[in-house]
């Protein structure tokens, strides 16, 4: 017996509606959804047509897979290579449990070992994704070790919202619970107004919009030890933060050129999680100023709950964030673990796993990674 | 351990927890129908499908040491899954 059978097709502009009516699933703002496929998908600096994978039933688009360009280094020489981060998986309510995952992964990954590519990436895979992946022959290299510095209202309230969605007669007042939460617990930084630069320490300042150039210039001069990491140049930066659904605050020390940064991120739409604050990415010329730009961004407020990916960090940074308040998240274990992983699916078939290296580091190895929030969509 | 004969009731409650995510599907069940790979179950049905196995075994799986489409793939694969990993002193 098997399930249904659909058509998987490469989506071509003439579709972008059906798309972006089928992605509203994730936020229920088709708007929002456009807007954040175009600037993911089209504008993406490494594959300017990044390919989105859709399965058409009576030749309408009741499933989505996206995979946009991703430029990762690795090695002493900084070698290049340009894989596909899969994201945006959306099944229409009525065609789940019907093959159209199966289905549409096939395709796809038959498409592209066709055309050449090696390897697909996933950095924010949750539970769900990361057991129903792993089931279609991806690779877990690791956790990547989700920090979370959180006050205990949001964590009584969070602790709430889950049993209440696990009850019965009550899991209909888990959305009032939810949507109570994003109301009154945001960040400070959330209810700040002004545009222009706040100066919050001798040699800090805060700043909405970021310094691509600059920023790109300090990646560059600080030594960079080999492990895989994505590519931060001065096209990446000026494009990473125009996602439309989030909102980015940049904290840059400068003295008096900028020796470091500090990205904070939170949630636009209504439907995500309002609450939190990710530091996604943090780059400093020496320990002083990593240190000065942490203790600046905790001085910014209150944040009722502040995360950052640790996995990957050096042992003294880890420190830093522990004497800080913060302690490991994610909540969970076994199969519901909830941190994300960083999932690889290598195209070879029967590739040997000691082949998957980039400039000699192991694509499957977490130790061989140098790993940001700002390089999923989480952050 | 029993591989030979699991306990009919634990049948019954895999079926009735598929039957739940694809209720046409589960009409033409067979004890060897490809579940996972057919794609018959759907991400959401196999994390259900994962967390009962977790408790049916009274043990946290770790992901890192069996392949689920190859051993959760049919109605009598989960079935030896828990007859092999359930925890000694659990009942049934």
């Amino acid at each position: 017996m098997k399930g249904m059978s659909f058509d998987v097709v490469l989506c071509q502009p003439e579709r972008k509606v059906q798309v972006a009516e089928l992605h509203a699933y994730f936020w229920g703002d088709i708007a929002a959804s456009a807007a954040y496929l175009e600037w993911k998908y089209e504008r993406n600096p490494y594959l300017r047509k990044s390919p989105i994978y859709l399965a058409l039933r009576d030749g309408k688009p009741v499933g989505m897979r996206g995979m946009f360009g991703a430029m990762w280094e690795a090695g002493s020489s900084s070698q290049k290579l340009l894989g596909l981060h899969a994201d945006d998986l959306v099944v229409a309510p009525e065609y789940r449990s019907r093959g159209v995952v199966a289905n549409l992964m096939s395709a796809a990954f038959d498409d592209l070992r066709e055309k050449g590519w090696e390897y697909v990436f996933s950095l924010s895979a949750g539970a769900v994704t990361r057991l129903s992946s792993l089931a279609a022959g991806w690779r877990n290299v690791g956790p990547v070790g989700e920090l979370r510095r959180a006050s205990r209202r949001v964590e009584r309230l969070r602790r709430l919202h889950g049993t209440v969605s696990g009850m019965r007669f009550f899991h209909r007042y888990a959305e009032g619970v939810r949507s109570l939460m994003g109301r009154h617990l945001q960040s400070d930084l959330r209810r700040r107004r002004t545009g222009g630069a706040i100066k919050v320490a001798a040699c800090v300042s805060l700043w909405q919009e970021p310094r691509p150039e600059e920023m790109a210039g300090l990646v560059g001069r600080i030594p960079h030890d080999g492990r895989i990491r994505h590519v931060r140049d001065r096209d990446y930066f000026a494009w990473r933060f125009q996602n439309p659904i989030h909102k980015y605050w940049f904290l840059f020390w400068e003295e008096p050129d900028l020796e470091g940064y500090l990205v904070l991120q939170e949630y636009l739409p209504e439907s995500m999680d309002r609450t939190v604050t990710n530091i996604v990415d943090w780059e400093a010329s020496d320990d002083r100023v990593r240190a000065g730009l942490l203790q600046a961004a905790l001085r910014l407020g209150h944040f009722p709950d502040l995360r950052i990916w640790s996995a990957t960090l050096p042992d003294k940074t880890k420190a830093l964030l522990e004497t800080s308040g913060f302690r490991p998240g994610g909540g969970g274990s076994g199969i519901a673990d909830q941190q994300k992983c960083i999932l690889v699916k290598p195209l070879r078939e029967g590739a040997p796993e000691k082949d998957c290296v980039l400039a000699g580091r192991r694509l499957l190895e977490i130790a061989d990674w140098d790993v940001r929030m700002m390089y999923s969509m989480q952050g | 351990m029993n591989r030979a004969s699991p306990d009919p009731s634990l049948r019954g409650h895999l079926i009735g927890l598929l039957e739940e995510n694809n209720p046409e599907a589960c009409a033409a069940l067979g004890d060897d129908t490809s579940l996972i790979r057919s794609g018959l179950i759907d991400s959401m049905a196999l994390f259900n499908l994962a967390l009962w196995i977790e408790q049916e075994t009274g043990s946290q799986l770790d992901l890192n040491t069996f392949d689920p489409s190859v051993e959760w793939d049919t109605i009598a694969g989960i079935l030896d899954f828990i007859g092999r990993h359930r925890r000694r002193d659990l009942p049934g």
